[in-house]
């Protein structure tokens, strides 16, 4: 069984991987950098309360830390140690994910100038944007969830450029494609604003600098301007969109599987019903059997879905079986909703009219 | 007493050597056995049995880190017995969940092309996990290494469940499209 496989090739990894992940015996413990930024963040109060401190410009403390290392993104620069690219492409770990810290934060609208962005919310309650260029995240008063919501600048477009053409080097990029910036327009409960912003520069040696400080934007900075990407709602980031799909024959009575088969010739037509969101679009997929890929599969028929509907019909007649020379393969319904899309189990499907 | 102590105690053949071993790891041996065979009698034996492995691989082995030697061989002992065991017995553990679990990362069959052994097939992983951020990394070797359950690494990490499910999941799919995109048939 290619599971079983999977975990005990697992057992043979390096020592290393293994004594770092060693359960805990004693008593469990916060992450390091929520227990140390707590206590930086008392002291920091303590020390406000004493000494009537503030920050020179007034700045309302938020900060960026890199995820997985958990260093400061400072306003004098890091070299990232989290991921690399070589020249020719190759991407290792994440070169820029990031959280923010601070509090109060009301909401936070994110613009990459030439990358594009994979927001996460590690608490599931939030929206996602799929990978986009500009969004707004909604923070909120509880500070202790900032942690989980992460940045993750996807340079796809350098990668491209070093894997497309052989002859392309770090050191041969164009500027854009070596250097972003991430502006981060921040809007405090308050309703105090401030502009953040992370440049980030890939270097020759395929490692990555970032920097995390005060930004202005100007009237050429165009991507500032761009509209937000459209949400991916959490229902289906999170699978909690269910489908249900029963083969019915010409009285609506249910068709079952014989030996894990369907006989198309005996159904009249399948409903596709589902809980969560509702998608834009439901799509039957056919794929004959022992050619399962990408270019075998064959789109039976779209259907779009409108208002609160929440089941649509396929006819015998829309998906076509019965004109086919043989049919012997898989089914698969597909709910879409904008980018993404949650697709059904392949049902085995075969045509027969003396069964 | 220190690691290269207690190897030296294997090589000189002591007896000293299991006392010590149990004493330092026994408990480490149990808990990664028990999570995998969730019975008190057959987890003993499995550690058991880890010791007697030990003993006879040093000499000629000197591991480097000795508690991740005897976790692989109690880890390694203790599928080998779970597979053994009775398909009722199947139903306890973590083993169920976790094998449906690594279905995920099954790579689909139109890109593959190459059957590896086990030892390439680790040496994949090795490249996978190194390329981790170090949360995500722990909670996947946790779950997936020593089969601990979801509750158990949120509550050793102080993060919620679902974080853990979330990571799990993410790990899965960047575990698949590694395989994919290096076209490894399993």
């Amino acid at each position: 069984m290619k599971a079983e496989r999977i975990l005990n090739a697992l057992g043979q990894v390096e020592d290393k991987y293994v004594k770092e992940a060693e359960p805990a015996s004693k008593a469990p413990k916060r992450p390091a950098l929520r227990k140390w930024g707590s206590i930086a963040a008392c002291l920091l109060l303590v020390a406000a309360a004493c000494f009537g401190l503030r920050s020179p410009d007034g700045s309302t403390g938020v900060s960026a830390y890199a995820y997985g290392a958990e260093e400061e993104i400072t306003a004098a620069g890091v070299i990232t140690s989290t991921g690399t690219i070589s020249n020719s492409g190759e991407m290792t770990g994440h070169p820029l994910m990031f959280f923010l810290t601070g509090e109060d934060i009301e909401s936070v609208r994110f613009s990459c100038k030439n990358q594009q962005l994979n927001f996460v919310d590690w608490t599931e309650k939030r929206d996602e944007f799929g990978t986009a260029q500009n969004f707004t995240v909604p923070y909120g008063e509880n500070a202790e969830e900032y942690y989980f919501l992460t940045i993750d600048w996807v340079p796809n477009a350098t990668i491209r450029a070093l894997t497309d053409r052989a002859d392309s080097t770090i050191a041969t990029l164009p500027t854009e494609l070596r250097e972003d910036v991430i502006v981060m327009e921040i809007t405090f409960l308050s309703g105090k604003t401030e502009t953040k912003a992370i440049h980030i520069t890939l270097q020759e040696d395929g490692s990555f600098f970032a920097a995390f400080d005060d930004y202005s934007p100007t009237a050429e900075d165009e991507f500032v301007l761009r509209e937000d990407a459209e949400t991916v709602p959490k229902d289906i980031l999170y699978g909690k969109t269910e489908m249900t799909i029963t083969f019915l024959d010409e009285e609506n009575n249910e068709v079952a599987a014989e030996a894990l088969w369907y006989n198309m010739a005996q159904v009249a037509q399948i409903s596709v019903k589902w809980s969560g969101a509702t998608p834009d679009t439901v799509q039957a997929y056919y794929t004959p059997s022992g050619t399962e890929t990408i270019d075998q599969i064959e789109l039976l028929c779209t259907k779009a879905v409108w208002g609160d509907q929440s089941e649509v019909v396929f006819s015998a007649e829309e998906l076509g079986f019965a004109e086919r020379n043989s049919v012997h393969g898989h089914l698969q319904i597909d709910l879409g909703f904008g980018k993404t899309k949650t697709s059904s189990k392949l049902y085995n499907v075969f045509y027969d009219l003396t069964a | 007493m220190e690691d290269n102590r207690i190897v030296d105690l294997y090589w000189a053949r002591s007896e000293n050597a299991i006392v010590e071993t149990e004493k330092k790891y026994g408990k480490y041996c149990y808990h990664i056995a028990y999570n995998i065979l969730c019975g008190k009698e057959d987890s003993e034996e499995c550690v058991n049995d880890t010791y007697l492995r030990a003993w006879n691989s040093m000499p000629p082995q000197r591991p480097s880190v000795l508690k991740a030697f005897l976790g692989k061989i109690t880890r390694n002992l203790a599928l080998n017995r779970y597979k053994n065991l009775t398909a009722e017995k199947r139903n306890s553990g973590q083993v169920p969940a976790v094998l449906e679990e690594l279905q995920d990362c099954i790579p689909g069959t139109d890109r593959t092309e190459q059957v590896i052994d086990d030892l390439a097939l680790s040496e994949v992983f090795d490249r996978f996990l190194g390329a981790l951020p170090s949360e995500q990394r722990k909670i996947f070797m946790r779950r997936y290494w020593y089969l601990c359950s979801v509750k158990e690494i949120a509550v050793g990490l102080g993060v919620g469940e679902s974080k853990v499910k979330m990571s799990l999941l993410r790990s899965r799919n960047e575990l698949k499209k590694l395989l994919e995109k290096e076209g490894i048939l399993l």
